[in-house]
């Protein structure tokens, strides 16, 4: 009975001594505890301080609790004064104090960072109420000062790498080269990617420090010399998407924090203070906060909102990319029915250029011709009076469609482009929609359209020679203001040119960015499709399945988050985000340990377009779901530390009974490597996803349907289908 | 046809001989569209020489241009596609239902409707998957609905004994079974056909969508109608979808159905000249933009809650067969003898006759000579080669003087003909399809003696020609 609260309690505890390296995982917590205790004195008040932290924040009702937040500043108060005092009745009191003060600091000062930029507060309440408490040790005569065991012959490797080991260990105020080891396998088994930026950060920062001031004192780097680790942890593994541009983020912080270090140092000196996580913590935050005014670009992107550990940061910049395309690239849906060809591309020839280059024009051909009879009648033209559909969700903030409708031929150069609607987005950008009909907007100013409304009719007034239609995206509500890039979504796309694979069949796109030529089908919603694949709260499948010959039942749910995140959870605890709109269904985020089976799902399932018809499409899902050998799986850790995709591609089509959709998965590995996987699965019409088969180098999953269920909700009763 | 309806022009350099006519003048023979069959000759279809097509498949022949079909259907898809969300073209078998018309118009993504169980059968043969088959009709027997409903086709029920039939079907299959609910109304445009579907007026429809709603095996999830044939008001067609989607929405909300589907049958009007209307077909006849006009927008705004609500729009079916396979397909036909009628009219008497032509009777089917006539252009009728007294291909048509032999085009022949044409008195002649790379196949061959015979049997005593003694 007192198992579990005592279990979670200690998870609780052992996550805050892990969240000072960013490790998020409670065991690797139970070796950081360990190796504080290479020290006791400063082991034990350590711990004393967290537990005391963690009793009053959950007396008081602090929220949070599960971040570790207040436990690990309370911690850290705890191990700093146990670093310099012998722990003692009179400091176990000055310890509890200021553990208590530290969680109101981090209650405090948390909110007011959030509220500035959304910066993490990370330990500033720790080096605040530290240094507080400090200072009034120093007029308490009862306290008696410890000094650490250190022995000069202590050497354990090689000497730099000691004082690399001994650098990291003092984060925990345990400055020894053991204690720094075991802090170093913990997150080198976290994340490899943070243990390479602990070790170049501290070479970029301690070479500096080394440097500018001639021979640096030993205990100072042993003391201080974390301060460049963390900032290297942090700039470029936790707070940003790791990238080359990232990695030299974080050395510059690394030498920067040399440099505060350094003034730190004499400053606090003249106080009789230590330097703590001080440097770490103006170094840091500076940059943080200074990168919140820049416009966000690919190549550096903060991730304040959501950190997480590199590896899991790059998946996740990873597949928004191989499915978004082209980062800050606005989304927009087809503005038309049916098929229409481009006429104009981006940076077109004849009136895409700066700063109007992101534009699309479109007309319909055939057989080369985009008029019947002699084209000499706007009536003749095929596009002229189609419906034009809303491509994005906004109000409406501008129309105009009084202009007349110019003769083929003739364009109307004062009124450039013609009637036309403006739409603001909610990302404050505005779509335009050109040369409409004259008297065909459906729509007011002020009104707020969905994707995908009709709204006009095709025309030709403006500076429009023939009937066609339109698109940008641009930056303000004023006509004419530059452009801003954009790509159509979930549209079937055609390609024009002869080089590609296949050119006449047509290509689900998530990102499609047609040219000249290319033709785009806006593609039909399948409602059958639609209802197969729905995936409600409380929505439990169960299956049978047979991996390598071995059999189990399984079973996979639906749940939603606080955060409003829908998942799909498996019975072994991993599960992964999916979102389902704009006729897609598409998975991301997987979390959890290993599993086979969900694996399998995700590989076969995890992008599906739910329109009518035959359909190819390509995705690249993370290479975790590919199934592979130990040996495969630690070869690709290392060739890709960040993770990579999969070249998969799927085809899907009716054959009488079920959807069958067909998957070929690749992963190219160096010299050659390549692993291969095929995934088949039947989907049943309002059953959902009958089986799925995965075939491998590495064995065989199959996968078959048993039950579909509805978990029970107040008011509504649970149901059962048997497949 | 404009590249190959050449005007006259006399490039001979020595004048031919023309048999020597008498024109007697009436009052009345000038009107003012003019003389209107005068001097027009059509030598090729589809660029292939009709000279050279009857030399190798004989007269009569029926001609079908595949590129024109494909052209027409792309056509009526584009027209619709760009101004609907989602758009289904069905094709009607009892049209046309040549395997080679059926599957080239399959290959442009068509579905199949058809009406009997032959022309399911005949789907399936042709390799259509059965959920893409819409099953109509008012005759369909237990036999073949357990087939369509084993398979998963599309059924479209007429009347409430077939609802019960396939309700208990559906039953002994242990299936639940999506079903089309046929409808007939009054749209104010055209005559309504109430022999078919399930009256909205009366509530007869109402009632039946409620017995569906309450059905165990039986799942309404599509509304048809067909207003008519030869509709030359698009207008009709808005009627016809204000008022089934007003049923939609009021059937969903009263039974819990979803429809999936709306059909709105054919009946689009084809270029040819039906008997009685005073205007030519190229007057009167509206485009395929101006019926897809007509529909998507009222169905646009019959359906703008729906998709607001993100539920998507309902399939629009579409049968058209006339307007698709009409133009693509000529019959031509050759003079045997001339004839002065008592009367002093002239007449023609060809080998092609209203056994072929069953659109005959109710079309002035255009009829272009196929080489340059010389002469005054005279009334004249055109029989048939039956010996029957009803075989009139035209009844009247200005032609000049044609010898025995000359070849004649009968135009717009696609729809009905391959269907309805009778094995009557004459052999059924060859039809031939001209493909896109301008190569002549046969699509069905003429028909002989052992084809006529073949489902005869001769009980034994009537074998021989003598008569047995003991009758």
């Amino acid at each position: 009975m007192f198992l579990t609260p005592l279990k979670e309690t200690l998870a609780g505890l052992f996550r805050a001594y892990g969240a000072i390296l960013f490790a998020p995982r409670p065991w690797i917590g139970a070796l950081f505890v360990l190796a504080t205790f290479w020290f006791p004195n400063a082991g034990f008040s350590g711990l004393l301080a967290a537990m005391t932290g963690m009793m009053t924040a959950k007396l008081l009702k602090f929220r949070n609790l599960e971040s570790g937040l207040h436990v690990y500043n309370s911690l850290l108060v705890g191990l700093s004064l146990g670093a310099y005092y012998m722990l003692d009745l009179h400091l176990a009191v000055l310890i509890a104090l200021g553990a208590v003060l530290a969680v109101f600091a981090t209650v405090a000062m948390a909110d007011i960072a959030w509220r500035l930029g959304r910066l993490p507060i990370l330990s500033l309440p720790f080096v605040i109420v530290a240094l507080t408490v400090t200072l009034a040790a120093h007029s308490y005569g009862t306290l008696s000062r410890y000094l650490l065991p250190l022995a000069p012959n202590d050497g354990l490797i090689s000497p730099f790498i000691d004082q690399f080991l001994t650098a990291l260990g003092s984060a925990f105020f345990t400055p020894h080269p053991v204690a720094g080891l075991l802090l170093f396998l913990g997150l080198l088994i976290t994340s490899r990617y943070l243990a390479v930026l602990a070790i170049a950060g501290f070479l970029c920062g301690f070479s500096v420090y080394a440097f500018l001031s001639g021979s640096p004192h030993p205990d100072l780097v042993a003391w201080n010399g974390f301060n460049f680790i963390l900032v290297a942890i942090a700039l470029g593994g936790v707070f940003t998407v790791p990238s080359l541009q990232s990695f030299a983020l974080a050395m510059v912080g690394a030498v920067i924090a040399a440099l505060v270090t350094s003034a730190s140092e004499t400053f606090m000196l003249v106080y009789g203070l230590p330097v703590m996580a001080l440097p770490f913590l103006i170094t840091t935050l500076t940059i943080l906060l200074a990168l919140t005014h820049r416009p966000a670009s690919d190549s550096l992107q903060l991730i304040l909102d959501a950190p997480a550990l590199p590896e899991k940061s790059a998946e996740r910049a990873r597949l928004a990319m191989a499915r978004h395309g082209e980062f800050n690239s606005v989304p927009v849906l087809a503005p038309f029915y049916g098929r229409w060809q481009v006429y104009q591309g981006f940076d077109g020839a004849h009136t895409h250029q700066a700063p109007w280059q992101h534009a699309l024009d479109f007309y319909i051909v055939e057989n080369g011709q985009s008029y019947h009879t002699d084209g000499a009648s706007l009536n003749d033209y095929f596009c002229f009076g189609l419906p034009v559909l809303s491509p994005v969700a906004g109000y409406v903030v501008k129309t105009l469609d009084s202009l007349p409708d110019n003769a083929p031929g003739q364009v109307d150069l004062e009124n450039n482009w013609g009637n036309h609607v403006l739409i603001r987005m909610s990302n404050g950008l505005c779509a335009l929609v050109a040369h409409l009909k004259q008297g065909s907007i459906g729509v007011k100013a002020g009104a707020y359209l969905y994707a995908g409304q009709p709204m006009a009719e095709c025309g030709s007034s403006g500076r429009s020679p023939q009937p066609h239609l339109h698109l940008h995206v641009q930056w303000g509500e004023t006509l004419g203001l530059a452009t801003h890039p954009f790509h159509l979504t979930t549209v079937l796309h055609q390609s024009n040119d002869p080089h590609a694979t296949s050119p006449k069949q047509a290509r689900f796109k998530l990102f499609s960015r047609p040219v000249e030529g290319d033709r785009i089908t806006m593609p039909k919603m399948d409602p059958i499709l639609v209802e197969s694949l729905r995936l409600n709260v409380g929505r439990e499948f169960s299956y049978q399945v047979i991996h390598n010959n071995k059999s189990a039942n399984r079973s996979l749910s639906v749940t939603l988050n606080l955060t409003g995140q829908l998942r799909l959870t498996s019975d072994s605890g991993a599960s992964a985000a999916f979102t389902a709109q704009d006729h897609l269904l598409a998975f991301y985020d997987r979390t959890g340990p290993a599993d086979a089976f969900l694996d399998a799902w995700l590989l076969a399932l995890g992008l599906m377009p739910l329109t009518d018809g035959e359909l190819s499409w390509h995705d690249q899902p993370s290479m975790q779901l590919l199934p592979m050998t130990a040996k495969q799986r630690w070869v690709g850790k290392c060739l890709f530390p960040l993770g990579t995709g999969i070249d998969s591609r799927y085809l899907r089509q009716w054959d009488g009974e079920f959807w069958q959709q067909s998957g070929q998965h690749r992963l190219n590995f160096a010299f050659g490597m390549q692993i291969h996987a095929e995934s088949i699965v039947t989907i049943e019409p309002r059953i959902g996803c009958r089986s799925i088969s995965i075939k491998s180098d590495t064995g065989t999953l199959q996968a078959t349907l048993l039950e579909v269920g509805q978990k029970a909700d107040a008011g509504i009763p649970a149901w059962k289908i048997k497949a | 046809m404009n590249n190959e309806t050449k005007p006259t022009d006399d490039t001979s350099a020595k004048k031919r001989w023309h048999k020597p006519t008498l024109t007697p003048h009436r009052i009345g023979s000038l009107n003012k569209f003019g003389s209107v069959s005068g001097g027009h000759y059509q030598d090729s279809f589809e660029a292939i020489s009709i000279a050279s097509l009857i030399e190798e498949y004989g007269s009569p022949l029926f001609v079908l241009s595949e590129q024109r079909l494909r052209n027409n259907v792309r056509k009526l898809l584009r027209a619709f596609e760009t101004r609907y969300a989602n758009v289904t073209y069905s094709w009607s078998y009892k049209t046309n239902y040549l395997a080679a018309v059926c599957n080239t118009l399959h290959q442009e993504g068509a579905w199949a409707e058809v009406v009997s169980a032959f022309e399911y059968e005949k789907a399936r043969q042709l390799g259509m998957p059965a959920e893409k088959i819409l099953f109509n009709g008012p005759h369909k027997e237990r036999p073949i609905l357990e087939r369509v409903v084993a398979e998963g086709g599309r059924i479209h029920i007429d009347h409430l004994d077939e609802l019960y039939l396939l309700e208990d079907v559906a039953k002994e299959a242990g299936k639940q079974v999506d079903v089309t609910m046929r409808l007939n109304f009054d749209t104010g445009f055209t005559e309504p056909w109430s022999r078919f579907g399930f009256n909205i007026e009366s509530g007869q429809a109402l009632d039946a969508a409620r017995i569906l709603g309450d059905s165990k095996h039986l799942n309404l999830c599509g509304l048809h109608s067909h207003l008519g044939t030869f509709i030359l008001d698009p207008r009709a067609y808005g009627a016809q979808i204000r008022i089934m989607c007003a049923f939609m929405d009021k059937i969903e909300l009263q039974t819990g159905c979803e429809i999936e589907s709306i059909d709105i049958g054919g009946g689009f009007a084809s270029m040819n000249a039906l008997q009685g209307t005073y205007l030519p077909p190229e007057q009167v006849v509206p485009s395929m933009d101006q019926y897809a006009e007509a529909i998507c927008t009222a169905l646009n705004d019959a359906t703008r809650e729906r998709d607001m609500q993100g539920r998507g729009r309902p399939r629009l079916i579409i049968e058209s067969g006339r307007a698709v396979v009409d133009d693509a397909e000529i019959l031509v036909s050759s003079v045997v003898a001339n004839k002065r009628m008592p009367d002093g009219r002239r007449s023609v008497v060809i080998d092609a006759g209203v056994n072929l032509l069953f659109t005959g009777f109710w079309y002035n089917h255009q009829v272009t000579p196929t080489r340059q006539l010389e002469g005054v252009a005279e009334d004249t009728v055109l029989y048939g080669p039956l010996c029957m007294n009803i075989d009139i291909m035209r009844a009247s048509v200005l032609l000049p003087p044609l010898n025995v032999g000359d070849s004649m085009i009968f135009s717009n022949v696609g729809a009905y003909n391959n269907t309805q044409w009778m094995q009557f008195i004459e052999y059924r002649p060859n039809v031939v399809m001209i493909h896109s790379d301008k190569q002549v196949s046969i699509v069905r061959a003429a028909e002989d003696l052992h084809v006529m015979t073949a489902q005869e049997s001769i009980p034994a005593h009537l074998c021989s020609l003598e008569t047995q003694q003991d009758i």
